[in-house]
């Protein structure tokens, strides 16, 4: 079956005389023959006529309460969805078990939620995501650095729980180390605000950015210090667990890397100079949470422009800001346009995940599609999990029997992954 | 005050200016006879502004029911046919607005493809149709109408701001948008692609 959102063919239209063909054919189709209820019709308008007056001011009036239930239905739809849904997670990088433990690896996980909000977990960190709400999520630190970049909305409510410490933030981007031992806690603010109670701060601290907190709970010591400059703003806990110093607010955060095979998209490693600069990146606005403003840049650029002459990396940040703004049509063509003009590329396969997830819930097939297609070009990506546990699922709903052996293959190439529970019960029928 | 009304074969003739003072008079044909003479190109409007799977003929009623409410405002009977199109576009810019918003909504768009098969026997041409109308979907309401009136009815550009009821200038603008939109998105759909080269190369699809 031709996917239908493919990249184009070589035949390419570029003016409109080339597009004659489907003129001619709009007119022979669809013309001006009169349906057979023709007499219906004209009696129909000669009614109205002796009654036209009547009509439209029903018409108005209940147009006047249609609008004000539909809007009222727009509101409520929308606060509904906020409130009741919890928030979809996005594995980036690494691995997140079904319990929500991230596996431990040799590379930092990486975890996206559906609101733009970005979890970073070190390599050598423990951390569990505890519990996912319609407006937050909770993050369970054992050790070790998480990042978390969390989107500013109204009633967001995120907490890192650091031993027994609780760091609870509403939009921010910040790092929380923990020692293994419990006992000492270092909290680094790079934009936003947090809270942070526990031993020794039962009443609660705000920590705001500059600002960096250091907990001995073992020697009695709380240290709440300015940071001068970026090289100071690095929270730090003592040994025995190895530092890696996290970067600084103006820096792109090269702790969230991963290695070359398996790029973080929106955290912007890929223009550290830009963000010094007067005018931030996409990239970086995204890292800030600032979808509306890159899809009304992109839209005041030109959008067709944007498609066609952008560099890849601006296509992918407005490809995410209008995923997290709810710009699908702006986010598919972005993708569209990533895959067309640079095909072959990481970000392009990843691109075909990314649509599949797009389309998933007005076309299944069509997401199927998707999914099959980044497979195949990227058959150990960072989306691998995701796409073949997604493909499952959908097999499962139309009652496809591949279903079984897609599952049989989950399980052996992702024996931990987040769908596992859901293939296990697929193979017992369950 | 109405002149006296003119007999029925008057009202039958080329003259849009007597059909006129027909309706304002409430001639008992007068509606009959410019439902004659104008639904055919009211109809072929809706349907090509529209697409192939959506009934016509509600729209067509909705644009005659708001003609002959409002013919005594019409201040050049000369002018008929023009004030047919602007009601027809009136009528149909509503429309697909309505139709965004039952989008946006997340509502299911009415159902397709069960009247293609009545349209076009032929499942190439009806799919190109049928994609063809996605990307005008594309569209928002004003660019859409100036395409089709342009492209498809073949209306002179001042005929398409006439209908429109915008300047001339405005209409380019819409026109030259809608342009650069249908070309990029009939470019990324491969089922278009492949029709037009089989076109352009071979004759039929």
């Amino acid at each position: 079956m031709t996917d239908p959102r493919r990249a184009p063919v070589p035949s390419k239209p570029d003016t409109l005389a080339e597009l004659k063909p489907l003129f001619e054919l709009a007119r022979s189709q669809l013309t001006d023959t009169e349906p057979r209820r023709h007499g219906a019709s004209l009696e129909a308008v000669q009614r109205c006529v002796e009654r036209a007056h009547r009509r439209q001011r029903q018409r108005n009036t209940w147009r006047a309460g249609a609008a004000a239930v539909l809007v009222a239905s727009i509101v409520g739809w929308f606060a509904l969805d906020f409130f009741r849904m919890p928030l979809d997670m996005e594995v980036v990088a690494g691995e997140l078990s079904a319990t929500g433990q991230v596996s431990t690896s040799s590379t930092t996980t990486t975890i996206r939620f559906s609101d733009g909000t970005q979890l970073a977990v070190d390599p050598a960190a423990r951390a569990q995501v505890a519990s996912v709400r319609a407006n937050g999520a909770d993050i369970r630190l054992e050790r070790g650095k998480v990042r978390l970049q969390v989107t500013k909305r109204p009633g967001a409510h995120w907490n890192v729980l650091a031993g027994a410490y609780r760091v609870h933030v509403t939009g921010t981007s910040f790092a929380v180390a923990l020692a293994e031992d419990g006992e000492q806690l270092d909290v680094q603010l790079f934009s936003g605000s947090v809270r942070v109670s526990g031993p020794l701060i039962e009443g609660g601290m705000d920590v705001t950015p500059a600002k960096r907190l250091s907990i001995d709970s073992r020697r009695g010591l709380v240290r709440f210090q300015a940071v001068a400059s970026p090289a100071d703003a690095t929270p730090t806990v003592t040994p025995p667990i190895p530092e890696a110093p996290l970067p600084s607010p103006a820096a792109p955060d090269a702790s969230t890397a991963n290695d070359d095979d398996t790029p973080v998209r929106s955290v912007s490693k890929k223009r550290p100079a830009k963000a010094q600069t007067a005018v931030p990146s996409w990239s970086s606005r995204v890292a800030a949470g600032e979808f509306d403003l890159v899809v009304s840049a992109a839209e005041a650029r030109g959008l067709d422009k944007v498609y066609q002459r952008a560099p890849l990396v601006d296509l992918e940040a407005l490809a995410d800001a209008a995923r997290y703004a709810r710009r699908s049509s702006v986010a598919r063509d972005a993708l569209l346009a990533m895959r067309s003009r640079f095909a072959g590329s990481k970000p392009a396969k990843q691109a075909a995940f990314l649509l599949g997830r797009l389309v998933e819930d007005e076309s299944a097939p069509a997401a199927l599609e998707w999914y099959e297609r980044y497979l195949k070009e990227d058959p150990d990506g960072v989306h691998a999990s995701q796409a073949l546990g997604r493909k499952m699922l959908i097999l499962h709903r139309q009652g496809d029997a591949a279903a079984t052996s897609t599952a049989q293959d989950y399980l052996r190439r992702f024996p931990s992954g987040s769908h596992g529970p859901s293939a296990r019960r697929i193979l017992t029928g369950n | 005050m109405a002149e006296p009304v003119e007999p029925d074969a008057e009202l039958r003739g080329d003259d849009d200016e007597t059909l006129v003072r027909g309706l304002i008079a409430k001639h008992p044909h007068a509606a009959r006879i410019a439902w004659e003479r104008f639904s055919p190109m009211v109809r072929r409007i809706v349907r090509r502004t529209l697409g192939p799977a959506n009934d016509a003929e509600d729209l067509v009623q909705e644009v005659f029911m708001q003609l002959f409410a409002k013919v005594d405002t019409l201040r050049d009977p000369k002018a008929m046919r023009a004030f047919v199109t602007s009601f027809t576009m009136i009528t149909l810019r509503r429309e697909l607005r309505r139709r965004k918003l039952r989008s946006w909504l997340g509502l299911r768009p009415d159902p397709m493809a069960g009247d293609l098969r009545v349209v076009h026997p032929d499942p190439i041409g009806r799919a190109a149709l049928e994609r063809f109308y996605q990307v005008l979907d594309r569209l928002d309401a004003r660019d859409r109408t100036a395409f089709v009136l342009r492209f498809i009815e073949g209306f002179a550009i001042a005929e398409v701001a006439a209908a429109l009821s915008v300047s001339q200038a405005t209409a380019k603008r819409s026109l030259a948008h809608a342009q650069s939109r249908v070309l990029l998105h009939v470019a990324r759909d491969p089922l278009l692609s492949d029709y037009l080269a089989s076109t352009l190369h071979g004759g039929e699809p």
